[in-house]
């Protein structure tokens, strides 16, 4: 009965183990989605800063 | 006190030019009446409000003006680029002449909607540039006032060199002027958004600001044109 017991425990720890593991490296994974998405997010911005003009319109005139 | 306004708006607008003016390249004496012109203008970054020239921005030309304009340089560079790659907001400079008739902006350039060639002698014109220059251009042709119509509302009228020395109360011809304004392109000017200027009538106008524009506001159809004061005839004797 003891030997099940810590059987158990053992399979529950290495499963508690495994668990933890594996979201350990989902929270690694979305933390470079994240930073791959910003980096996504931010080359086109640069070069539509760069490359990029408005087409300006003349100023209003006076009110009166 | 209003003398003291009309000085002070005089400094305003002087100061405010670094460059304007021109040379005469033809008298009207011995040019049928006509005066030909090359504007000599400093260009603000952004707008300016400024006498159009025959086919401007392209007659700014070594042959018109005897060396090269860094802006005409980049104007022609900017129309080499083929059709499919030229893109109109990159353009090194912008142009729009003011219809009275619609009360709406023709584009001029980078897209001439008028059609080529077209000389709108009269007229002043929006010009907007990404940097400050200098510039030189040909103005041939200016006619006399007497043949600058105003339509009701505001019309861009080209300051060209009939007006130096005279107000607009002298050269008002036929028209009952409302309000003129005058557009001070400086840097400072347009961060705090106080471009306009207003002008009073009997303000002479300065040779600094030959070359730039006025928007003059009318309620008829009129001509510009040299007023002539008729004197009262003499009183009767007692």
């Amino acid at each position: 009965m003891m030997k099940k017991i810590l059987i158990l425990t053992l399979i529950l720890m290495l499963g508690l183990f495994v668990l933890s593991g594996c979201s350990t490296t989902t929270v690694q994974d979305s933390n470079t989605q994240t930073d791959t998405l910003n980096t996504q997010t931010a080359e086109p911005q640069q070069n539509q800063d760069a490359g990029t003009n408005s087409i300006p319109q003349p100023p209003a005139l006076p009110e009166e | 006190m209003k003398k003291i306004l009309i000085f002070l708006i005089s400094i305003i607008i002087t100061s405010a030019i670094v460059i304007a003016g021109g040379q005469i390249i033809n008298e009207p004496a011995t040019n049928s009446g006509l005066y030909d012109f090359q504007y000599s203008i400093h260009l603000y970054k952004g707008w300016n409000l400024i006498s159009y020239g025959e086919n401007f921005p392209f007659y700014m030309s070594e042959n018109y003006v005897g060396r090269a304009i860094p802006l005409y340089e980049e104007v022609m560079e900017y129309i080499q680029i083929p059709g499919l790659n030229r893109k109109k907001a990159d353009s090194p400079v912008f142009v729009y002449l003011y219809n009275p008739e619609t009360k709406g902006y023709i584009e001029m350039f980078p897209e001439n909607t008028l059609g080529e060639n077209t000389y709108m002698v009269n007229y002043a014109s929006w010009v907007y540039v990404r940097e400050e220059y200098d510039i030189e251009y040909f103005a041939p042709s200016i006619p006399p006032l007497e043949d600058i119509k105003l339509l009701p509302g505001w019309n861009f009228v080209a300051i060209n060199p009939h007006f130096e020395g005279n107000s607009l109360e002298d050269i008002k011809g036929t028209c009952n002027i409302q309000s003129v304004y005058f557009y001070n392109a400086e840097p400072d000017e347009t961060q705090r958004g106080t471009n306009w200027k207003g002008i009073p009538l009997d303000f002479n106008i300065p040779s600094e600001i030959v070359g730039l524009g006025l928007i003059v506001k009318v309620g008829d159809v009129c001509k510009l044109g040299t007023v002539q004061t008729i004197p009262p005839p003499p009183s009767i004797p007692n």
